[in-house]
């Protein structure tokens, strides 16, 4: 579904990616993790070509990224994207900011669009929310809608930029539970998280990056019982202690 | 002192239907010249935000000159300008289609555009990048995301600013009194030509014109209210 083969990035001076090669199957949930600059963000970005590779080659379901044919607008509306600050569009409604990439997108009739988009809030709990502006809403609220801003426009793969990193704790729970159910269904997804729990749980396969180097790929029970770069050690045995 | 203020001169008959006609006039030259200056701003604001520089120097370049020129030399710019550049039969049916004010109302609006793209730029730079982000991840082309996303926050932001802005033009169209339009301003200078009541004259336009700027500074209150971003 995705294939990286050596994909770099480079900022003027700074290398961000260094040739990460890996393959996400359909279906697959796969658990980004590694300390804070390593690229995470950055690899993740870089399947709906938020950000542009430098070198190497990027395959997602079929379509290369960077060649210039490919229509960015529509191959984006098959990629959900949900990051750490929610970005919940501040003028819009619950509902409209769910709604609105059905409608102006998706082309479907307001009706439709708006019944749709209830429809999708009220399986995460928010019917009763759907008419509040984000400002009124708590975090968690907020991250559930933005999830289901990205589920309305039923993509193929999902990827997740430290969704719960910028809850409070208590609003952690119903957010990693929506992704629990999402994760058992057959979406693609790409998550960065430091939810090891919550990693060990739905993780088909842990990625750990370093220095913009994609280390370790192993299967989480694999990855957070014996790593085997030191790296990975290192980075586990850190966690462990916290 | 031998000054007995007596409105009933100006309020009536002849007088008074000149006031109506001149306040007429202000309004046309007010409303077409704010929505076409609206237009005019949205356009600005747009090439400013794409990426292509020599684009954005040229609107650069129109704002500034808007900015920095007296409205009162851009409406001579226009009005005796602009004929040397048309031929002759052009000219001629402007001439018979009152040119003055339709110069005045291009000058007019061109200046309110400048301003007013100002407004929506520093609106829209106030939008966090990330909003951007969320609509082009979503799928949302860079017009779509203007259209749909940056630019219901940016004139949210920009409210109080355009409202200023407005009250601004709507004082500004006095000048046009000045090429030949006969608006309010002009007509209470002929009237006080004609009867020599300056106080009556001048106060009754004043009045005129409180109204007005009151009715549009609590017109952009109850929409800053109505449309307040809160994030």
């Amino acid at each position: 579904m995705i294939v990286f083969e050596k994909v770099s990035k480079r900022y003027r001076s700074f290398q961000a990616l260094t040739e990460v090669s890996g393959h996400i199957r359909r279906g697959e949930v796969v658990v980004l993790c590694g300390p804070s600059g390593s690229g995470k963000s950055t690899l993740v970005r870089t399947v709906n070509r938020l950000e542009e590779i430098s070198s190497g080659r990027l395959v997602v379901d079929g379509v290369d990224v960077s060649d210039r044919r490919v229509n960015i607008n529509e191959f984006r509306r098959g990629i959900g994207f949900v990051a750490q600050q929610f970005n919940l569009f501040p003028h819009l409604t619950a509902l409209q900011n769910v709604s609105i990439g059905l409608y102006r997108l998706l082309k479907m009739p307001l009706r439709e669009a708006e019944a749709l988009a209830m429809e999708h809030l009220s399986r995460v709990g928010l019917a009763a929310r759907a008419h509040r502006y984000p400002a009124d809403l708590s975090g968690g609220e907020k991250q559930r809608v933005a999830i289901v801003r990205a589920l309305a426009m039923n993509p193929k793969i999902m990827l997740l930029d430290e969704p719960t990193s910028a809850l409070d704790p208590e609003m952690v729970g119903e957010v990693l539970n929506l992704l629990r159910t999402l994760a058992k269904g057959n979406l693609t997804i790409l998550c960065v998280t430091h939810e090891l729990g919550f990693a060990r749980e739905v993780g088909d396969t842990v990625w750990f990056m370093d220095g913009g180097r994609l280390l370790e790929v192993a299967p989480p029970d694999r990855f957070f019982s014996s790593p085997q770069h030191p790296r990975a050690r290192e980075f586990v045995a850190a966690l462990d202690h916290g | 002192m031998g000054y007995d203020l007596d409105f009933s001169v100006v309020l009536s008959g002849r007088y008074l239907e000149m006031l109506l006609s001149g306040l007429a006039t202000t309004m046309l030259l007010f409303v077409s010249g704010w929505f076409l200056g609206l237009a005019i701003a949205l356009v600005l604001t747009l090439i400013r935000a794409t990426p292509f520089k020599p684009l954005q120097w040229l609107v650069a370049a129109y704002v500034e000159y808007h900015r920095n020129v007296p409205l009162l030399v851009q409406l001579f710019v226009w009005y005796f300008g602009m004929p040397q550049l048309l031929p002759l039969s052009v000219n001629r049916f402007l001439n018979q289609h009152n040119a003055e004010l339709g110069f005045a109302v291009i000058a007019v609006s061109c200046f309110m555009a400048a301003y007013m793209s100002e407004d929506f730029r520093s609106g829209l730079r106030a939008v966090p990048k990330a909003q951007r982000e969320a609509a082009r991840a979503m799928g949302f082309s860079f017009l779509q995301t203007m259209r749909w996303i940056l630019i219901p926050q940016a004139w949210r932001i920009a409210l109080p600013a355009l409202v200023n802005q407005t009250l601004h033009m709507f004082k500004g169209t006095s000048l046009a009194g000045i090429i030949g339009v006969v608006e309010l301003t002009d007509v209470a200078r002929q009237i006080e030509d004609n009867t020599f009541r300056v106080f009556e004259a001048f106060g009754v336009v004043t009045a005129i014109y409180l109204i007005c700027t009151l009715t549009l500074m609590l017109g952009g209150a109850a929409l800053s209210r109505r449309f307040q971003l809160r994030t």
